[in-house]
């Protein structure tokens, strides 16, 4: 069976058998689940036997193996990755505490102008406008605690274009 | 055989921190039968530390600013549980003076220094006068009363470039600016000002020759209320990120028996000149390029338990903890300095939820997974555990992981094999940049300096390619999750939806291709 994950960007295809099968590329290996325990994985890959930490959900799976941690992303199912700036939906870049918050719903905002600030540990990052447009929605609040990637605020642009749905 | 009956110091004991430290004094308190309770912020209600103290006493929201800096609400914490002792940990309070004032005049002792002494060691000219006088070597350099611009830039001159302006009341790396050109001295000097004022209140500064490749040597002292101080033997902490030290070890790689017979007294000469109690370190700057006698200058006391401080444990077999608390109580220290002796080595290494890579940005979020190595001679420090969150309102240390082992070499190798069985998911952490620090050629010589991870690391990344086990295991994570809700849950054939599930043999031929 055939699993698409995408690391650093770029996308990996792995084919996984059950039971005996052939493999068309040269990169065959062998594996074995041992056991499970304590939050971790056993598995024997090519006769050697090793321990990694995995957790996994709808959009990306981590593995910790040796003092590393990888992050792989699985491919989005009918989400577009581009397009954040016409949509007008703005994530944080960290996670943290928002520290303020510069507009209210219904604010008309020129392009670049400062709408909201996240703040952890002395970082600050702030949301800007990506194009002069209305506030639609505000997802946080001066104090609330959010998680990277988290939607803060949606905009629309003052002339709707023909993405909107 | 039995137990000897264990003499409690107190009768409860108030923490006033969080986090590993907090864990860490409570085991001890633990051992010593001493009911303990924890000040903790409404973020750290129900932390590691909270579920293992005997009462927890919430002292404010989660800011530090608003609960563990706010000295009213933790003496007054004291009182309501009747705490008779506070320890103050390392950060927040415990190098304030007013505070341990305020818990004495409570009526409650403070764990650590009278409160004079660390007023005293707290300033930085008059300690580094102090220890002139009292025959400590000091780094040449100005610490006088005159703090009129066109005084201090002349001695600026006469000191020489590169020069070191530092704030008085300052300390672990703030309010201090490297001049390396004379005509920057006076705007230098001004932005060092409003630091010192900003931050501490106090814009008198002093000035040192500024040494670019140096180490960092401190040594443990311990003194009690009879007059007595001894050392504990050194830590080197030269493995630093923007002041931060993120590795210890003990013994220092450079020390030779007579440097370290020097250094060591010149830290108990500074300890009895300052009439220290209880635990404090001595920092000393080691400047190995010096000739003539003296290779190192005393930098700064820290009065408090250190970070680092279990590199000293695991190699004196001394609890520093429990000797904190005996002295603090009025019981001299009970040891000889020929009664402690140091074997073997220890490295210790802090693990933090940052991102390396990336300016070593915090990174928050819950943690999916944590787990800490284990082994013979392998400690971990932790306040934290798996589905606990790490906030935004601290310092973002996770833990400490110490080994012991019988010389740098083999204490090197066992931490290694311990940084690869620390498995943390959910944060970032700076795990893989610790195994590439400690498995870097010239940190196993021992020719580090504080300038080492600038000099060596600052274009540090994490290896592009996952290994193929790491492959492997993220190829099942991914069918384990489309195969389950994709067929239904009433679906029989559990063990052959989820790979993991089945223990026995489950079998596969993994081929990647990108």
């Amino acid at each position: 069976m055939k699993t698409q994950l995408i690391y650093n960007g770029k996308e990996l295809e792995l084919d996984v058998s059950l039971g005996s099968g052939q493999l068309p590329d040269g990169s065959t290996h062998q594996a074995d689940v041992s056991a499970e325990s304590n939050g971790l994985r056993t598995l024997t890959v090519d006769g050697r036997r090793v321990t990694l930490a995995i957790s996994s959900n709808s959009s990306a799976i981590e593995v910790s193996y040796e003092g590393r941690t990888y992050k792989f992303d699985r491919p989005s199912v009918g989400k577009s990755r581009s397009g954040k700036a016409k949509t007008g939906s703005l994530q944080t870049p960290m996670p943290g505490i928002v520290s303020a918050v510069m507009v209210a719903e219904g604010d008309h905002v020129e392009v670049y102008a400062p709408l909201m600030v996240v703040e952890a540990m002395k970082v600050m990052a702030t949301l800007e406008a990506p194009f002069a447009g209305v506030i639609k929605k505000l997802h946080a609040s001066k104090g609330s605690q959010v998680k990277q990637g988290e939607t803060l605020v949606e905009m629309e642009p003052l002339t709707p274009t023909e993405e909107r749905s | 055989m039995n137990s000897p009956s264990v003499k409690t110091p107190f009768r409860k004991l108030l923490i006033a921190n969080r986090g590993e430290i907090a864990v860490r004094i409570i085991r001890a308190c633990q051992e010593l039968n001493l009911p303990v309770a924890l000040a903790a912020s409404e973020a750290d209600m129900n932390s590691p530390a909270a579920r293992l103290a005997d009462e927890v006493i919430c002292v404010g929201p989660g800011p530090a600013s608003e609960s563990y800096l706010r000295q009213d609400k933790i003496v007054a914490a004291g009182r309501e549980v009747g705490a008779d002792a506070i320890h103050p940990g390392y950060g927040f309070l415990s190098e304030n003076a007013d505070f341990a004032e305020a818990s004495e005049e409570a009526g409650i002792t403070f764990v650590g220094p009278p409160s004079s002494v660390i007023r005293l060691l707290g300033d930085k000219i008059r300690a580094k006068n102090l220890m002139a006088e009292s025959g400590v070597p000091v780094m040449p350099g100005y610490t006088g009363e005159n703090q009129a611009d066109d005084h201090l830039l002349l001695e600026a001159e006469n000191i020489g470039m590169p020069v070191l302006i530092k704030a008085s009341a300052g300390g672990g790396g703030r309010g201090m600016r490297v001049v390396r050109e004379i005509d920057q001295f006076l705007p230098e000097l001004a932005e060092a000002r409003r630091e010192a004022v900003a931050a501490f209140g106090d814009a008198r500064v002093l000035l040192e020759k500024y040494v670019e490749r140096s180490r960092h040597i401190e040594v443990q002292i311990f003194g009690d209320s009879h007059g007595n101080v001894v050392h504990l033997f050194e830590r080197e902490c030269s493995i630093q990120r923007r002041h931060q030290k993120i590795i210890e070890e003990s013994p220092s790689p450079v020390l030779t028996p007579e440097v370290r017979q020097q250094i060591t007294s010149a830290a108990v000469t500074a300890g009895r000149a300052a009439g220290y109690q209880n635990a404090g370190t001595v920092e000393f700057l080691f400047d190995e390029s010096l000739s003539g006698d003296h290779k190192f200058y005393f930098l700064e006391v820290n009065t408090r338990l250190q970070v680092e401080h279990p590199v000293t444990e695991m190699l004196t077999g001394i609890d520093l903890v429990k000797l904190q608390l005996k002295v603090a109580s009025g019981e001299p220290i009970g040891l000889e300095q020929s009664q402690i002796g140091a074997t073997g080595h220890a490295l210790e290494v802090r693990i933090y939820a940052e991102d390396p890579a990336r300016q070593f940005l915090p990174s928050i979020g819950d943690l999916a997974c944590w787990v800490e190595p284990q082994g013979p001679w392998i400690r971990v420090d932790s306040g934290i555990k798996a589905g606990g969150e790490v906030s935004p309102y601290y310092d973002p240390m996770l833990a400490k992981l110490i080994v012991r082992g019988e010389n740098r070499s083999d204490t090197i190798h066992r931490m290694i094999s311990a940084l690869k069985q620390f498995h943390v998911l959910g944060v970032t952490t700076n795990i893989g940049y610790l195994l590439d620090i400690v498995s870097d050629e010239v940190f196993q010589s021992g020719q580090i300096s504080t300038q080492f991870l600038a000099e060596r690391f600052a274009d540090w990344k994490n290896p592009t390619e996952p290994p193929v086990e790491v492959l492997i295991a993220a190829a099942l994570a991914s069918m384990e999750r489309t195969a389950t809700p994709s067929r239904g849950a009433k679906s029989p054939t559990k063990s052959t939806d989820n790979p993991w599930s089945d223990a026995s043999g489950w079998r596969l031929l993994a081929g990647t291709k990108s």
